[in-house]
């Protein structure tokens, strides 16, 4: 193939590889950009047809979900309106936060048995750990809600805790468990001849070196604890409720606020974000780090 | 009183046998060489004498004491493993003060101590330059001085090395082995190293055993295991190139040896025959080794064998190839080679008669050590 041809061909490899990445890098983030502009739309730009891309932008979806928007009652005393979008977020907060601590508490030596020692029954153990996650939650939520309720446990943060751990437990216990496992095991038995405890071990071997499983683990058990949706909803009220619950109260009898639902989508993602930006580090760094010869 | 002492030993994962039935000891300040292929138990059995790995079978004694049922941090041994183990995450002076610091050591040293002793111990080891690097920035010469600072900052009892020199470069391999002898002489430590390379073992070795497939061929220092070879699979294991076997009869009225896989017959002399005659059997398996093999390009008295030579191989001072007798392939090497040899030149060969080796042929078992 002459020289021209060649260039030609690249030329078109490249274009079309970028149309490709294009088209399908704006189906994926549409969604994400739509919800985006709805949140600073005014609601007659919102239910537009045909749909608007040019607006004029407003910020009063996040003030009202702060309950920084001003109401006048009847008796024209102006009041802040409830924000249960930040009640949201400080149960989600409470909730999620604990639940992955907790999860984390038990599943990380949990990891290291089942990666480590020869039990009896090791692998059903480890399966039913990861059965959890099969069940689909509302298959179990009926039981559960008779369950707490009769032990007085409805509506309290520690019920949710506990069922968290259903979703995060799981996910520790598994992905950690294969990063221990590739920890070369003579790297704990020289630690052992130098005069260690298992104990030592643990902290000081097997966890730092199995740092880019645990930071994976943790991000996912926190974003599916946050998402999840239907336990919360069930087993407790708007005291409780984590923030994917509280954005319901926007879809009132009297409006179907979209855009303070978009609002509340974009703060209620905001502390994955940033969590996902902290633990970004150590997903990459990478194991044994050359103190073993492959 | 033997500083190790073993009794019956025997170690099995699940089916595999991979310590059959041990028993020796081992001396006090002894550099202990175990020499062995790959799989035959060498890093078992230093797993097996740090106890990170419980034998089914058998007694292990240190000083007299049985230690079966001692815990590996207070067997004060040191291990360091054939692909080094260092700690992935602590820098060369962490790696080499860890053991130092740990709750066996009883907190005997302070801060300032520990700095001290690493320094010292890595200035002989030529990687006190070294002190901040992680493992990761490091060569493999390197690693391996540095996992046997780790191992020697605590002046072990016992020092178990294994397969210590198997991954790194030739060059550097020499180096080490001068280092290992330099190390020898200024611990005296009793040692034991696990190699495949015989000639580690025959360099370092006060002492050395060769080991297969679990068991015990020979034990002994390496002249005798070099030159009085228990069995065809010890000759075999020790010397390069390898050891020529080859099955012969024994003409007693003629005073010669017949190789019927060469077709070829020579001479031995009377008290070669005289050792024949009082073990009795006429059929033998013959081994010499290849620098006791001499040739020429003419046939004589002494060169008597026509052979067709194989692709000549110069190494160093060094000169190797194989030389082709009907179906019957030679080993022959020379350090002094006055011809230049061409790839299926004819060429006649000689056998230093004084140099064989006979093997029983049924056991395998060297005649002289059945004496």
């Amino acid at each position: 193939m002459n020289k021209r041809k060649k260039v030609g061909k690249n030329i078109f490899v490249n274009l079309l590889s970028y149309i490709v990445l294009i088209v399908s890098f704006s189906f994926l983030l549409f969604p994400v950009y739509w919800i985006f502009t709805m949140a600073i739309k005014t609601n007659p730009d919102i239910l537009s047809y045909p749909p608007k891309f040019f607006f004029q932008p407003t910020i009063k979806g996040f003030q009202y979900i702060l309950g920084l928007t001003k109401t006048v009652g009847a008796t024209g005393v102006s009041a802040g309106v409830e924000s249960f979008f930040l009640l949201g977020i400080k149960n989600s907060i409470i909730v999620v936060v604990i639940s992955v601590l907790m999860s984390l508490a038990i599943g990380l030596p949990a990891a290291y048995v089942l990666a480590r020692y020869d039990i009896k029954g090791k692998e059903n153990i480890a399966f039913t750990i990861l059965s959890f996650r099969f069940a689909p939650p509302l298959l179990v939520i009926i039981p559960l809600y008779l369950l707490f309720t009769k032990i007085g446990l409805y509506n309290s943060y520690f019920s949710l805790i506990w069922v968290y751990q259903l979703i995060a437990l799981p996910m520790i216990v598994w992905i950690v468990r294969g990063y221990m496992e590739e920890i070369p095991i003579e790297v704990e038995q020289a630690a052992i001849v130098d005069g260690y405890s298992k104990i030592w071990i643990f902290f000081r071997i097997a966890l730092p070196l199995a740092k880019a499983g645990i930071a994976a683990g943790t991000l996912l058990a926190f974003i599916y604890c946050w998402n999840n949706f239907i336990f919360g909803m069930i087993l407790a009220t708007v005291k409780i409720q984590p923030v994917t619950v509280q954005a319901m109260r926007y879809l009132t009898p009297d409006a179907i606020m979209f855009r303070e639902v978009a609002a509340i989508c974009i703060g209620a993602a905001l502390p994955l974000l940033i969590l996902s930006i902290f633990l970004q580090r150590y997903l990459i760094s990478g194991l044994s780090m050359g103190a073993i010869r492959r | 009183m033997p500083r190790i002492s073993l009794e019956n030993v025997t170690k099995k994962f699940k089916e595999l046998v991979a310590l059959n039935n041990l028993s020796f000891e081992i001396k006090d300040g002894e550099f202990f060489v175990i020499l062995g292929p790959s799989g035959a138990g060498k890093t078992t059995f230093l797993k097996v004498i740090a106890g990170l790995e419980i034998p089914e079978n058998g007694k292990i004694y240190f000083d007299g004491n049985l230690i079966n049922h001692v815990a590996t941090p207070n067997r004060d041994v040191a291990l360091t493993f054939e692909n080094y183990s260092l700690y992935p995450h602590f820098t060369v002076f962490n790696n080499i003060a860890t053991p130092l610091k740990s709750s066996v050591q009883k907190n005997k040293y302070n801060k300032k101590q520990i700095q001290e002793k690493v320094d010292k111990l890595t200035k002989m080891l030529s990687i006190n330059h070294l002190l901040n690097r992680l493992p990761s920035e490091l060569s493999g010469g390197q690693k391996q001085r540095v996992a046997l600072g780790r191992a020697l900052i605590k002046e072990p009892q016992v020092l178990l090395l294994d397969e210590p020199l198997a991954h790194v470069d030739a060059k550097i391999r020499n180096q080490l082995r001068t280092e290992f002898h330099f190390l020898k002489e200024k611990f005296r430590t009793t040692t034991i190293y696990t190699t495949h390379d015989y000639k580690e073992a025959i360099s370092l070795g006060d002492r050395m055993m060769v080991l297969n497939k679990g068991g015990i061929e020979q034990i002994g220092i390496p002249e005798i295991i070099y030159n009085f070879p228990k069995n065809t699979k010890v000759a075999l294991a020790v010397g390069w190139p390898e050891i020529n076997l080859f099955d012969c009869t024994v003409d007693f009225e003629n005073s010669q040896l017949y190789c019927p896989k060469g077709d070829f017959v020579f001479n031995i002399s009377s008290n070669v025959l005289k050792h024949l005659k009082i073990y009795g059997k006429s059929e033998y398996i013959v081994g010499i080794r290849p620098h006791y093999i001499g040739f020429s390009d003419k046939p004589s008295d002494t060169y008597s064998v026509k052979a067709i030579c194989g692709t000549p191989e110069v190494l160093d001072n060094q000169l190797v190839f194989f030389a082709k007798v009907k179906n019957l392939d030679l080993n022959i090497s020379t350090h002094d080679p006055d011809l230049s040899l061409k790839y299926e030149q004819e060429l006649w060969l000689g056998f230093d008669d004084q140099s064989l080796i006979f093997f029983d042929k049924e056991t395998n078992e060297n005649i002289k050590l059945k004496e």
